[in-house]
């Protein structure tokens, strides 16, 4: 009977201390006061205990497990709400909202643990106290006794993990990664898969209520990890870095100012527009007699009511798609350029109005771009059905070769040297988590797991690692390979589609009349991605100036252009640079101006340029330096043949941002 | 049927029982094949349930997952679990640079 009651009285100790634990954490104020209820009542319970073996033994020990049981459950109501809530708000940039979330992970640790150790207690009391059965719950089959086998792949595992595996791992100078450690955050991650898949895993650790390497559901960045680095050290065959398929890929989206601008490095305008801001610095002239610096930026209106409203990437362009204002906001930019040589101060950039030079508005009509459009829907279809449908297959053979999933607890590498391994990683994960403790931003925390992963990464013990294991990674990374090249072939061909776009744009001159232009901007993709643009305008006075003695006045019409520009993408090293070459025909109906506004007599004609130049990118920041040269058979004002060198810098805040903010 | 551990995907349920799996793509197209209880792997249904019965033992029903977006995400919801808010458990997996295999297992 003494030994029941200590039952019991462990029963009351535990739930008292889980709910001095849990009152002490923020939860809605309907469940706080039930807990303190329970708090309450529990406490009176004890105080009015029955003398052992009396009548009232068995109705006290009734209500003890009523309350247990209602405690219960509401500690899961809150692991639900905690767990709804961190879903909810991980994506938020607001530092106050980040440390909210990282308190909130902490809380769930604490909340599962005291379930796990209440639902035992109860299980204890449950052998003294059989009254109340709150709801009917399916009784597992008993766990079978672990047999030979298991007792003895646990004993190796528990020798190796004792022991320094350090030895057992490449010699640093090959298993360490050539590409330098990136950050994951707040920048992407650097250009190598290899890289990539370190963050990946990192966000999707940190999206588990505990970072281990959880054999469940971390085997696709896992097994990319392993075969980096089992096969690049000990086997002929070595990982292929695939194609980045980024942001920065793509060649459609024009961010610098038209080939109107004094400063601009292009001939061509492109269709595409940022999702949220673009900021384009550029010196030199393709068609204009002067060569000055201009800073450009275009805003996309939608992005910027999202980012305003706080919406991440996706979660605003996914709301932006439902609501058909926000749709067509989406497809729109709006350009302001800005003239360096005007105003008080020339060479200064004051971002005043005597600089602005030009605005402009653009509205995309057609973009087929995009891998969702409803027309790819087949096409992704049928690579499901059969890429897809390969690849997975593959997965779920190397995963049942791997591991052993057949017991009700963790799932575990079936190679006793990985388990080790795994387990000293787990530990490393758990350790670093620990120390750095609940203050720590969302960001840090990803680089921090992302460093610990590098780090076992690179003491995978390669020497002890079975030859069985390295024939199943070989199968996985070619089955791989062959899919991951068909899923690029695919968004290759996507990435050519058409794209049609209209833009104005308004010139503002100093002197000379301020002009306005439309312009028709069409795209397309030909071969290897090669992207074609043509564009079509027409330029015409806002307000027609008067005539001279010397020149009469003009008509309402200024002039008309044609333009066409191929780009080529290709990768050096890691990174993407795009070639491009383009012509481009003036019709000026009109004498020209200079800035002074003084029209200059037998300028109307033709005018003929052609252009190359290189994008050299800075990978992943959404950063390019365009850098090109320029022939022409005359200028505006002068009727004289030119070369001309031109050099920017043009910035896409969409590729940081969709790596800052994602959601 | 309740959940046994959640990041390890692990259920306990009764021989049986039936269980819904409910998969939702966002921004992205649902690029989803699964394989029930070793049999070879298919595409996920059009209209993102599946529904099926426990056996006796371990059932394993495995997701791989994919997207053709940078930024999307399936959600995955196991229904009915009845330890989890609203009898479901839910999962989401974001688009990462890998595939995501999950694999569930459902004991009885």
């Amino acid at each position: 009977m003494i030994k029941k009651y200590s039952l019991g009285l462990l029963v009351i100790t535990m739930v008292w201390s889980l709910i001095g634990v849990q009152a002490q954490q923020p939860a809605p104020p309907n469940d706080e006061t039930k807990i303190r209820d329970y708090q309450a009542q529990i406490q009176l319970l004890m105080a009015n205990a029955p003398a052992p073996g009396s009548d009232a033994e068995t109705k006290y020990r009734a209500g003890l497990q009523s309350l247990s049981s209602q405690l219960r459950d509401l500690l899961l109501e809150k692991r639900g709400a905690l767990k709804s809530k961190i879903s909810n708000l991980q994506g938020s940039s607001s530092t106050e909202i980040k440390n909210y979330v990282e308190a909130l992970r902490s809380e769930l640790l604490n909340v599962n643990s005291d379930v796990t150790k209440l639902e035992n207690a109860m299980g204890q009391a449950g052998a003294i106290v059989t009254v109340v059965q709150p709801q009917p719950q399916p009784s597992p089959s008993p766990l079978p006794p672990p047999t030979n086998a298991q007792v003895a792949f646990e004993t190796t595992v528990k020798n190796l993990a004792a022991k320094d595996l350090t030895k057992e791992a490449a010699p640093a100078v090959v298993a360490a990664s050539a590409d330098p450690a990136t950050p994951c955050r707040p920048a992407s991650a650097g250009g190598s898969k290899y890289d990539r898949t370190i963050c990946s895993l990192a966000v999707r650790l940190n999206n588990q209520i505990k970072p281990t390497l959880n054999l469940s559901q971390n085997t696709g960045d896992l097994f990319t990890i392993m075969v980096a680095k089992l096969l690049k050290t000990n086997s002929a065959e070595s990982y292929v870095t695939f194609i980045t398929e980024a942001q920065e890929a793509r060649v459609d989206q024009q961010v610098g100012s038209g080939p109107g601008s004094k400063g601009t490095t292009s001939l061509v305008v492109k269709g595409g527009v940022p999702y949220l801001f673009g900021l384009a610095v550029e010196n030199g002239a393709a068609t204009q007699s002067e060569s000055d610096t201009t800073i450009t930026y275009r805003v996309n209106p939608g992005g910027m009511v999202n980012m305003l409203g706080k919406k991440g990437f996706i979660t605003g362009y996914k709301e932006s798609q439902n609501d058909p204002f926000l749709k067509f906001l989406g497809k729109t930019s709006l350009g302001f350029t800005f003239d360096t040589s005007r105003g008080n101060t020339p060479g200064v950039f004051t971002g005043d109005k005597q600089q602005l030079s030009a605005f402009s508005a653009r509205v995309e009509f057609v973009n087929e771009r995009d891998p969702r459009l409803k027309k790819y829907e087949r096409d992704w279809e049928e690579f499901v059905a059969t890429h897809l449908v390969n690849l997975g297959q593959v997965l779920s053979d190397v995963g049942l070769a791997l591991t052993d999933d057949t017991t009700r607890g963790p799932v575990t590498f079936k190679d006793s040297a990985l388990q080790a391994w795994k387990q000293q990683s787990d530990d490393a994960l758990n350790d670093a988590v620990t120390k750095a403790g609940a203050s720590i931003s969302s960001d840090d925390r990803i680089n921090l797991i992302a460093g610990v992963i590098r780090q076992r990464a690179d003491l995978l013990p390669v020497d002890l690692v079975s030859e069985e294991t390295k024939t199943q990674l070989r199968n996985f990374a070619e089955q791989y390979l062959e899919y991951t090249t068909k899923k690029k072939e695919l968004l290759d061909r996507i990435a050519r589609g058409k794209i049609f776009t209209i833009e104005y744009t308004n010139t503002r001159g100093v002197n000379a009349p301020d002009l306005s232009n439309i312009n028709f901007i069409a795209a397309t993709g030909m071969g290897a991605r090669i992207d074609l643009t043509a564009n079509g305008s027409f330029t015409f006075f806002n307000k027609v100036p008067g005539g001279t003695a010397l020149v009469p006045k003009p008509g309402r019409i200024r002039d008309f252009q044609f333009a066409g520009q191929l780009t080529v993408p290709f990768k050096f090293g890691e990174s993407q640079f795009d070639f491009w070459f383009s012509g481009r025909y003036e019709r000026l109906v009109e004498n020209a101006s200079t800035v002074a506004g003084t029209i200059v007599p037998g300028t109307k004609g033709d005018i003929a340029v052609g252009q190359f130049g290189l994008n050299i990118p800075i990978k992943s920041l959404g950063i390019k330096f365009p850098v090109s040269v320029t022939f022409a058979n005359r200028t505006e004002l002068i009727k004289e043949k030119e070369v001309r060198g031109n050099i920017g810098f043009t910035f896409n805040w969409d590729t940081l941002f969709s790596k800052l903010k994602p959601f | 049927m309740t959940e046994n551990d959640h990041d390890d995907l692990s259920y306990n349920g009764t021989a049986g029982e039936t269980v819904t799996v409910i998969v939702q793509a966002q921004n992205t197209n649902q690029m989803v094949v699964y394989s029930l209880k070793g049999a070879p792997e298919v595409p996920w249904p059009a209209n993102g349930t599946l529904e099926f019965q426990l056996d006796p033992g371990l059932n394993r029903l495995r997701l791989t997952i994919d997207c053709n977006t940078e930024n999307g995400s399936h959600q995955v919801t196991v229904r009915t679990v009845q330890n989890e808010t609203n009898n479901e458990c839910v999962h989401v997996w974001p688009c990462g640079e890998n595939p995501v295999q999950a694999n569930f297992r459902f004991f009885t």
